[in-house]
Parts: C-alpha cells; structure tokens; sequence
C-alpha cells in the first residue's frame, strides 16, 4: 500500500478541470474588461485586478521560495511589473496565464540573484544527483498498516518537506498542474518551454515527490 | 514507455485508443502500473495539502502600498525604472564619490578632540562640508564636548521602493564598491 493510500480523505476536493484563476464572479468584470481599463489608466480597475489575484501570486511564490516576507516583497514586483507590462498584453493569452509567467520570471530573477538557480532550461533526463529512472520503482517496500494512517498535519508536514527537497523546476511544475489546474499549453506558456519539456517534467516531477515520500 | 504518455495516462489525458493501447501494456508491467497509478492519486493530496490561494499578509497594505508606488511612477515616469545604484554609474559616480570623500572628511574633522581656549571652554569649530551641485543642502550637527557629529544631506535621489536591501547579500555589497 502506498503512501497516498495511508491517509484517506473524506472529501477530497475534485480536480479542478477548469482554470481557477482570474475567474470573475457573478456581476463582476472579467479580467479582459479590467485590464482594458487598467491600460486606459484606470488604476482601480487595476487594483481590482490585483485584489482577485493577488492570493493566488503569494500562494505561488511562497510556494516556490518559502519564506513569507520574501514572497509578499515579490508578490509586490510581479504586480508592479505587470503594471509596466500592460500596454504589450494583447489578450492572446488570459490574463491569469501571462501573471503567471510574470510571476514565473521575478521568481526566477529572484532565485537566480541568490545563486539557487543557474540560467537556462534544466534537462530533466540529467538531473545528476536526483535521476530517477522512469522504469524504476518507488512503491514502498512493506504493507502499511491500516493503524498508520496519518493525520492531516503530519501529511501536510511531510509533502512540505519533499517539495522543498525537490528542484525548483520541479515544484513550480506540480504546483501549477496538481494544485493551480493549469492545462500543458497553459503550464508551457508560464514557464516558457516547450509541451514535451513540460510533460517530460511533470513525470520526473511525480517520480521524485513520489520517491521522497515513500522512502520516510 | 515515454514519459508524454504516461504523464497523460496520470492525467487521464489520453484518448480512447491511447488509453486502451497504454493499459495492455501496463497490465505486462503490473510494477509500472503500481507506481503510475500511485502518481495518479498524489494529485487529490496535493490539492488538499498546498494551497491554491493564500491571501498576503496586511493584503489591505498589500493594495495600498502597490498602488502607492504606480501612482509615484505615474507622477514622475522618468525614474521609475532605476535603482538608486543604477543611477550611480556615469557621470553620477565621480561626484557621488567626491561628495562621499569630502563628507567624510569633514567628520573626521569634527570627531577629532575639541580645541579649547585659554580658560578651558571647549571650542567647536565650523565645519565647512562641500557639497557637489546646488541641489544637495548640508547640515551639520555637533556636540558641544566634540563627542558626536552629524551630517544631514539633503536633495539626494529618494531610495527607490522597490530596492531590496534585504536581497543584497555581503558580497553584493562588496562587488558593488569595489566597482565589479
């Protein structure tokens, strides 16, 4: 019995298939009105926007930095930026995927100023230190028993503690796909790569969340 | 088996001859198919467990201090972009430097034992701090005893709000000095 199966859930929520983010409530403005209004410099429509968005940013940056002033100072620049940026959004993408590349971008400056990261794109197949076969196996190697079956903060303690473990790359992958719902096009265009990089990420991405929490 | 099919095959992306295709082969790989499947239900724990949305601290301060900065910028667009060190280079740096070196001398000067008169009174002396430009307005400020000195300049550049301290490690700092 694996990992996942030890904690059962009574309501786990359902995949999210449709974008969660930037969507507008009942009566509200949607994100393309807003930003129309924003480039016309209309700053509250622009605080509107940053106020449907913002949570999502921190939840994202905090997530991929972990530290909490860090990220709000961050989350601050991604909202400026995107600020400046406005006059050359054109609406071919929505609005709450090119935020996100925003955000993907001051992260990344971020974490290469802190010599955590170092440029280009990182090839999944040569992760040196953390390569995990694709054929290999990551199913524990003894039955669970029924009694281990672990608390919501003990499971929230020890996913924190393998997403830290695992590349930036990787975490920001799972985040988007597993917690955000973003689909591949929308993951590629926020990170900036191609669809066969994004797939071939997320499956090492899985593996080696995978493999650190069943090795505990 | 490559990592696009059974990336989808997790994200029940496939179609339904993909689908049908991937699973004969599984059923071969009974481990493969243990683990990929345990990939699938890592999804649902991950949702519950990391939140999709987390709402800033002081979020209210968030907006206004945001907002506070755009309007800055809208009132004065010509220094938005540059950092208070970007301004430095060029011409900025001879200046910024001789009114560095000349402000610091005029504190050693002030920091050194007071003179006194012939009665014993402590003297201060007036310091004469030269500044570069009209714009910048110096003051100093000294103890009678000689056992502190000020020096306010006024009509520097504002620090930038977006400039990080924080973020400038030691060694930042030192390859910025040392002009690198």
């Amino acid at each position: 019995m694996n990992f996942f199966r030890w904690f059962t859930f009574k309501d786990l929520r359902a995949p999210q298939k449709e974008s969660p983010v930037g969507s507008a409530g009942e009566g509200e403005p949607s994100d393309l009105d807003l930003v129309a209004q924003a480039k016309d410099g209309d700053t509250a429509a622009f605080e509107m926007l940053v106020t449907r968005h913002r949570g999502k940013v921190y939840a994202m940056v905090q997530n991929m930095i972990k530290n909490e002033a860090d990220a709000w100072d961050l989350s601050q620049e991604v909202f400026l930026k995107v600020w400046r940026a406005l006059p050359k959004f054109e609406a071919r993408a929505k609005f709450s995927t090119w935020l996100y590349r925003i955000t993907h971008n001051v992260v990344y400056d971020w974490l290469r100023k802190r010599k955590l990261e170092s440029a280009g794109e990182l090839d999944d197949g040569l992760l040196s230190a953390t390569t995990i076969a694709a054929g290999s196996v990551t199913t524990p190697s003894q039955e669970a028993r029924p009694d281990l079956a672990l608390s919501h903060h003990e499971l929230g303690r020890r996913i924190e503690a393998a997403m830290a473990q695992i590349s930036p790359e990787h975490r920001e992958v799972i985040t988007l796909r597993e917690v955000q719902g973003y689909d591949y096009k929308e993951i590629a265009e926020a990170m900036e790569c191609s669809l066969g990089t994004v797939m071939s990420r997320l499956f090492y991405a899985r593996k080696k969340l995978q493999a650190l929490l069943t090795d505990e | 088996m490559n990592e696009d099919l059974m990336t989808r095959w997790i994200d029940d992306e496939l179609s339904e001859d993909e689908r049908l295709e991937m699973e004969a082969l599984l059923e071969k790989e009974p481990e493969l198919k243990e683990e990929l499947t345990q990939m699938r239900e890592m999804g649902p724990v991950l949702r519950e467990v990391i939140p999709a949305e987390k709402e800033p601290p002081h979020a209210d301060f968030f907006n206004t201090h945001l907002m506070n900065q755009i309007r800055r910028e809208q009132a004065n667009p010509a220094v938005k972009k540059t950092p208070w060190w970007g301004r430095l280079h060029g011409g900025w740096i001879p200046a910024s430097a001789l009114a560095a070196v000349l402000a610091f001398f005029a504190g050693m000067k002030l920091s050194s034992p007071p003179k006194t008169s012939e009665a014993g009174i402590p003297l201060v002396a007036s310091p004469m701090v030269y500044a570069v430009g009209d714009s910048l307005q110096t003051e100093v400020i000294a103890a009678l005893d000689g056992s502190v000195s000020v020096i306010v300049m006024d009509g520097l550049a504002d620090v930038d709000d977006a400039l990080e301290l924080a973020s400038l490690s030691t060694a930042s700092y030192e390859e910025f000095w040392a002009g690198k």
